[in-house]
C-alpha cells in the first residue's frame, strides 16, 4: 500500500451522473480485481473509496455515480493529480473456481466487476453475468463487454426484473459467484443462490487502511474490517444483519 | 535543527508529536507510510478488560472540518493486547507507548491499566473518561469529577507508571475536573476527546447508527485550544493538547496554550503519511521562529 499522487489522464461522463476515472498507474504496484483505491478530494476530511474498474500496465480506471459533494467535485478534476492510497484491501479469490463463474452486479456494484470478468477469463473460466440497472440509460458497460467472450445478461429496475429472477430463469442458482450491488440485492443473492460465492462489500471508512475500525462488522469469523480483511467476503462469513 | 524534545513525568520524547489513540490502531497499521520511531510516542487504541465489538454500521461521518465516529471503543481486550500484539510491537517500536484505556466500571478500569503497567513498552497511561460512544459507560465518569477522581484513585493505586487522564469537552466545569484530578494525583491531562455530534443524511435518518457520534478534526482546533488555554494555569501537571490538530502551526500554537505534546488524531486519517511532514514543518517553524528549544515555548501564550 502506498500513498501517492498519480496523474489524471481523463475523467469523462459515461453515463448520466455515471464519471470514469482514468489516472496514471503508479509502478511496482500489483493490482487485483476486486481491490480498491482511496482518493482525497481537495477540501474533504475523508477520502472517497472506489473500487478498480480496470487496469492495465500504465494506467487505472474507476467508474463512479455522483451521489454527494464528495463526488461532485471529483468529476468537476479534469488535469492535474490526485491524492491516493492504493491498492486496498484483497482482492476476489479465483482459487475458489474450477472452471466457470457467474458475475452479478447491481447499479455502481457493477463497476469492479468488469476487473473482475477480465481476471476470470485470463485464468481461463468460462464467465457468465447478470447485471441490473435502474434503468437502460445508467448501462455503463455494455460496449466494454462486447468485446469479452463472456455470456452477459442485463435487467432493469424499470422493466421489473432482477438479476435474482434472472439467475433462476437461466438456471444458473448452482454456478460460484463473485457478486457486488446494493444490499438487498446481496441479501436475495445469497438467499437464492445454492452455490458458494464471494460479495464484495462497502461501508463508510475513516481511513481505508485499518487503522481505525470505523468500517468493521461482525462476521461468523468474528470481527472484520471492510478495508483491510474485506472488502470481499465469503457468502458463508457474512452475517447481513450487521451490515448496513 | 531545532531541539524538538519534550518531558512528560520524567518520560522524554525525541518530539511532542503523538498519535491519538483509535487512529494509529497499536502502531502497526502505518509502517507502510512511515517509521513508527519518528513519533515522540503514539496512543493505542482504547483498551478494555474484555474485548469489545463496537457499535453496529455505520459509525463514520463527515463534516465541513473533520469526521464524527462511533466506532464504540472495538477492541481486542487488554489480554489479547499484551499477549498477542505488544510482542509484535516490539519488533519494530523502540520507544514507549501511551496506553489507553477505557473501562465501564472503577474496577475495569484498575484491572485494565495494572496490566498495562507491568509492559515495559508502556510509558504512561492514559485513562479515557470521555468516549461519548457508550451508552452508560465513559460519558458519566467524564461529566462527574467525583466518578472520575474514583477511576483515578483506583488505577493509581495499582500502577507505578505516570497516569494521564483524558478528559471530555462535555465536562460542564473542565476547570474544577482537572483541578480535582491533579489533587487526586493524576500525573498529567490530556485535553481533549471528542465533542459530541450527529449527521442527518438525504433521506432525513441519523447517518450513525449510534445517533451520536464524537467529532474530531481541524474543526474543533480553535475551541479545543480554548480549553486548553483555560485549563492551563490551574494546573502544576503536563497537559498534552488534543483535538483538530493538522499542520505543524497547530502544534505551536497548542504548546504556546498550555501544551507539553500534542495527539494528532484525524489527520493522520485523512493523510496518513503526514506525520513525518509534520515534524520537518515543525523543525521549519522553529527555525523561522528562532525557538531553539521547543519546550520553552509551553504556556507562552499566557506571559
Ligand atoms: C470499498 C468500496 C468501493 C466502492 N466502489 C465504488 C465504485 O466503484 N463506484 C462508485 O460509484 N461508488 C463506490 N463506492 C461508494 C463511494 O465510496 C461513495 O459513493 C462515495 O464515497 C460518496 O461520496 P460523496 O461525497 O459523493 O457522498 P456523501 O454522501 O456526501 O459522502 C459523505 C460521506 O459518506 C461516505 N459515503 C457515502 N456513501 C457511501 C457508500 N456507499 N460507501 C462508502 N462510503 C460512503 C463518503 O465517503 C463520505 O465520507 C465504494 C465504496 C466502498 C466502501
Ligand atoms: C476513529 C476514531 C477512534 C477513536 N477512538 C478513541 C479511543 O479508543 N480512545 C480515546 O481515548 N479516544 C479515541 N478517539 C479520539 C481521539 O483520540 C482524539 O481525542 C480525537 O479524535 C480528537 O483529536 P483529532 O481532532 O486530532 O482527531 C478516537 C477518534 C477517532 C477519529
Ligand atoms: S476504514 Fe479505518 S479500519 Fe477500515
Amino acid at each position: 500500500m502506498i500513498s501517492t499522487k498519480l496523474a489524471i489522464l481523463s475523467n469523462i461522463e459515461v453515463a448520466p451522473g455515471i464519471f470514469a476515472l482514468r489516472l496514471v498507474r503508479p509502478a511496482g504496484i500489483e493490482l487485483k480485481a476486486g481491490q480498491f483505491i482511496n482518493i482525497a478530494v481537495p477540501g474533504k476530511t475523508l477520502r472517497r473509496p472506489i473500487s478498480l474498474h480496470d487496469y492495465d500496465e500504465n494506467t487505472l480506471t474507476v467508474v463512479y455515480r455522483v451521489v454527494g459533494d464528495g463526488t461532485k467535485d471529483l468529476s468537476r478534476m479534469s488535469e492535474g493529480h490526485l491524492d491516493v492510497l492504493l491498492p486496498l484491501g484483497n482482492g476476489f479469490d479465483y482459487s475458489a473456481f474450477s472452471n466457470e463463474v457467474l458475475i452479478v452486479g447491481g447499479g455502481m456494484g457493477t463497476a469492479p466487476l468488469y476487473a473482475a470478468a477480465k481476471e476470470a477469463l485470463k485464468r481461463g473460466l468460462s464467465v457468465k453475468m447478470i447485471y441490473g440497472f435502474r434503468s437502460p440509460r445508467e448501462e455503463v458497460f455494455r460496449e466494454k463487454l462486447r468485446h469479452l467472450p463472456v455470456q452477459a445478461m442485463t435487467c432493469y429496475d424499470t422493466e421489473g426484473e432482477n438479476v435474482v429472477d434472472v439467475m433462476i430463469k437461466r438456471r444458473w442458482e448452482n454456478i460460484p459467484f463473485l457478486a457486488c450491488g446494493p444490499l438487498p440485492m446481496s441479501k436475495a443473492l445469497a438467499a437464492a443462490s445454492q452455490a458458494d460465492g464471494q460479495f464484495s462489500l462497502e461501508a463508510r471508512m475513516g481511513c481505508g487502511f485499518g487503522a481505525c475500525m470505523g468500517c468493521s462488522f461482525r462476521t461468523t469469523e468474528g470481527m472484520k474490517r471492510i478495508c483491510k480483511e474485506g472488502p470481499v467476503f465469503r457468502k458463508e462469513e457474512i452475517l447481513w444483519q450487521n451490515l448496513k | 535543527m531545532a531541539k524538538l524534545e519534550v518531558n512528560l513525568s520524567g518520560l522524554t520524547l525525541q518530539n511532542p508529536l503523538i498519535p491519538a489513540s483509535g487512529t494509529f490502531g497499536y502502531g502497526m497499521d502505518f509502517l507502510d507510510f512511515f517509521d513508527v520511531n519518528e513519533v515522540g510516542s503514539f496512543s493505542c487504541k482504547g483498551t478494555t478488560r474484555q474485548p469489545r465489538d463496537g457499535n453496529p454500521l455505520p459509525r463514520i461521518a463527515e463534516y465541513e472540518g473533520g469526521m464524527l465516529n462511533a466506532v464504540g471503543l472495538q477492541n481486542p481486550g487488554i489480554e489479547t493486547v499484551c499477549r498477542d500484539i505488544l510482542p509484535e510491537l516490539k519488533k519494530v517500536y523502540h520507544g514507549r507507548i501511551v496506553a489507553n484505556v477505557s473501562g465501564f466500571s472503577v474496577q475495569e478500569y484498575a484491572e485494565t491499566a495494572e496490566m498495562f503497567d507491568k509492559e515495559d513498552i508502556v510509558g504512561i497511561i492514559e485513562l479515557n473518561i470521555s468516549c461519548p460512544n457508550v451508552h452508560g459507560g465513559g460519558m458519566s465518569f467524564g461529566t462527574d469529577p467525583e466518578a472520575a477522581c474514583e477511576v483515578l484513585r483506583a488505577v493509581k493505586a495499582r500502577c507505578q507508571k505516570p497516569v494521564y487522564v483524558k478528559c471530555t469537552p462535555q465536562c460542564a466545569d473542565l476547570v474544577r475536573m482537572c483541578t480535582e484530578l491533579e489533587k487526586n494525583g493524576a500525573d498529567g491531562l490530556v485535553l481533549l476527546n471528542t465533542w459530541l455530534g450527529m449527521r442527518i443524511d438525504r433521506k432525513g435518518r441519523p447517518v450513525l447508527t449510534n445517533i451520536t457520534g464524537g467529532v474530531s478534526g481541524a474543526g474543533i482546533f480553535p475551541q479545543t485550544l480554548y480549553r486548553i488555554y483555560q485549563v492551563y494555569p490551574h494546573v502544576h501537571i503536563p497537559i498534552i493538547g488534543c483535538g483538530g490538530v493538522s499542520c505543524a502551526s497547530d502544534v505551536l500554537e497548542m504548546m504556546s496554550a498550555g501544551a507539553s505534546a500534542v495527539e494528532i488524531g484525524t489527520q493522520l486519517l485523512k493523510d496518513p503519511a503526514s506525520l513525518p511532514k509534520i515534524l520537518t514543518d515543525l523543525n521549519d517553524l522553529c527555525r523561522e521562529q528562532q525557538i531553539p528549544e521547543i519546550h520553552t515555548i509551553i504556556g507562552r501564550a499566557h506571559s
